[in-house]
């Protein structure tokens, strides 16, 4: 009789003794049972040879990879479960470089579209500063064109406003340069000019004048029948501008009007003297103008 | 006389093969396990007729127990040679190196198993049987690591051990 029973030995079993893994005990007792029995000793000589022509195969691919390591090692590489792992790193790897790659073309594409944007927003502020810059020009030449106008405006109504004064003054019976009793007051006869005539250097009469202020007199001779009832006398300046005008003259027995002026209402240069008659029924009519050359020495 | 002869014979011819196997799992060496096996049926014989077997019923444990006896007193004596530096002695030790004909059947054991490890389609198979033969780890390490039922690795060693020995038995001529 065995110690136990040969339905209990499985080929685990087996492996174990072979493989030297029981223990002492447990070995006696196996050995005690399959010494005697056919069935186990021919399941241990098979597995026997099985496990050491495996170990003699491993060491023969052993002996041929040192000889031939490369297509062993590669053979070897490819068998084991490092070719999974291999598989796995190379596949991470490509996984990383494409999602790297991804990555970047979309950094790249979203830079670009940030450059893109800055350049048109600097474009559009350089644009509005240009304008801006456009406009204070302009502000500036307007501002200086209304400056000058207004400059003007003021010595127009500085001139007018002395003139208003005189005026008032002779009005009111103050002395004035004109009113003041004077001596050697110098007089000048002008000469009506046609529209024909009027224009040219030549044909205005030279009235010369003192620096100082003084009174002077121009003598208008009137070349058209007296029928009107009142004369109207005006002065425009070179640029047409009007600077005086007053009517109620009346022509002296010569047939001529006279008018007193004060030098220092004028400048050097060219002034036109306008004569008008005065109906009730037609207005005023234009009877001649005379041009006149202020010059002062 | 003549009984006991025949009956010391079927004796030998029923444990001889055991008794190779308890001896060469101590000593690897295929003549020395032979002639450790001879002695073995020798020391047994001389016992037995001496009367020292008294319970017939013990007689494996008493032969496995003569066989790892001597086996164990064989390892001994090599490594007290070898520790003692007896040179003259040496010439007791067998030669280790397997015979042509040796070569020849593991030439064809190996060929076997290289086509078991051919024909198996699976690799996870073939790690089964290198992990559990040749580098000797544990049943559940390999069944945990490889997603394996106790079953599907016994299934695998079993069909593995199986188309070895049918393909063995068809190489060396064996029925």
């Amino acid at each position: 009789m065995n110690s136990i029973d040969h339905n209990h030995i499985d080929q685990f079993d087996l492996d174990q003794y072979l493989l030297g893994k029981l223990a002492a005990e447990e070995s006696a007792v196996l050995e005690e049972h399959f010494v005697d029995c056919s069935q186990c000793i021919h399941r241990l000589q098979t597995t026997r040879d099985f496990l050491q022509a495996l170990r003699l195969v491993a060491v023969q691919d052993a002996s041929k990879a040192a000889d031939n390591p490369r297509p062993e090692m590669r053979r070897y590489f490819w068998r084991t479960p490092f070719r999974n792992a291999f598989a796995v790193a190379v596949c991470a790897l490509l996984a990383a470089a494409i999602l790297g790659v991804i990555l970047a073309i979309n950094q790249i594409r979203r830079l670009r579209y940030e450059v893109m944007q800055a350049q048109s927003i600097s474009a559009e502020w350089e644009r509005r500063f240009e304008e801006e810059r456009q406009a204070a020009l302009l502000a500036h030449e307007e501002r200086q064109g209304i400056e000058r106008e207004l400059t003007a405006q003021l010595r127009q109504m500085e001139a007018d406003r002395q003139r208003e004064q005189e005026h008032r003054a002779v009005e009111a019976g103050a002395p004035t340069a004109l009113m003041r009793p004077g001596m050697n007051v110098p007089i000048f006869s002008l000469n009506a000019v046609t529209r024909s005539e009027q224009g040219p250097v030549g044909s205005a009469s030279e009235v010369p004048l003192p620096r100082s202020p003084t009174a002077f007199i121009l003598l208008l001779p009137l070349e058209v029948d007296l029928k009107y009832e009142d004369y109207r006398v005006s002065i425009s300046d070179d640029r047409d501008r009007r600077m005086w005008s007053r009517k109620g003259f009346q022509p002296n027995r010569y047939g001529s009007l006279s008018v007193v002026l004060d030098s220092s209402s004028f400048r050097p240069g060219d002034y036109l003297l306008t004569v008008g008659g005065v109906t009730k029924q037609r207005g005023l009519t234009p009877l001649g103008t005379y041009p006149i050359r202020i010059i002062k020495h | 006389m003549l009984g006991e002869s025949r009956a010391e014979e079927e004796m030998v011819e029923r444990y001889k093969d055991g008794v190779s196997i308890i001896i060469g799992q101590i000593i690897h060496s295929r003549s020395a396990t032979e002639d450790l096996s001879q002695e073995t049926f020798m020391k047994a014989i001389t016992k037995i007729r001496h009367g020292e077997l008294r319970e017939p019923v013990r007689l494996s444990g008493f032969i496995c127990g003569i066989a790892k006896f001597l086996a164990l007193e064989y390892v001994r004596k090599g490594r007290r040679l070898i520790n003692q530096e007896e040179v003259g002695k040496a010439e007791q030790i067998a030669d280790p190196a397997p015979s042509q004909l040796e070569r020849l059947c593991q030439q064809e054991k190996c060929d076997a198993v290289r086509q078991v490890l051919n024909e198996l389609k699976v690799e996870r198979d073939r790690n089964v049987l290198r992990r559990y033969y040749i580098e000797e780890e544990d049943k559940d390490s390999i069944c945990g690591d490889l997603g394996l039922t106790a079953t599907q690795f016994s299934r695998i060693i079993f069909r593995a051990l199986e188309r070895y020995r049918k393909l063995y038995m068809k190489h060396s001529g064996t029925p």
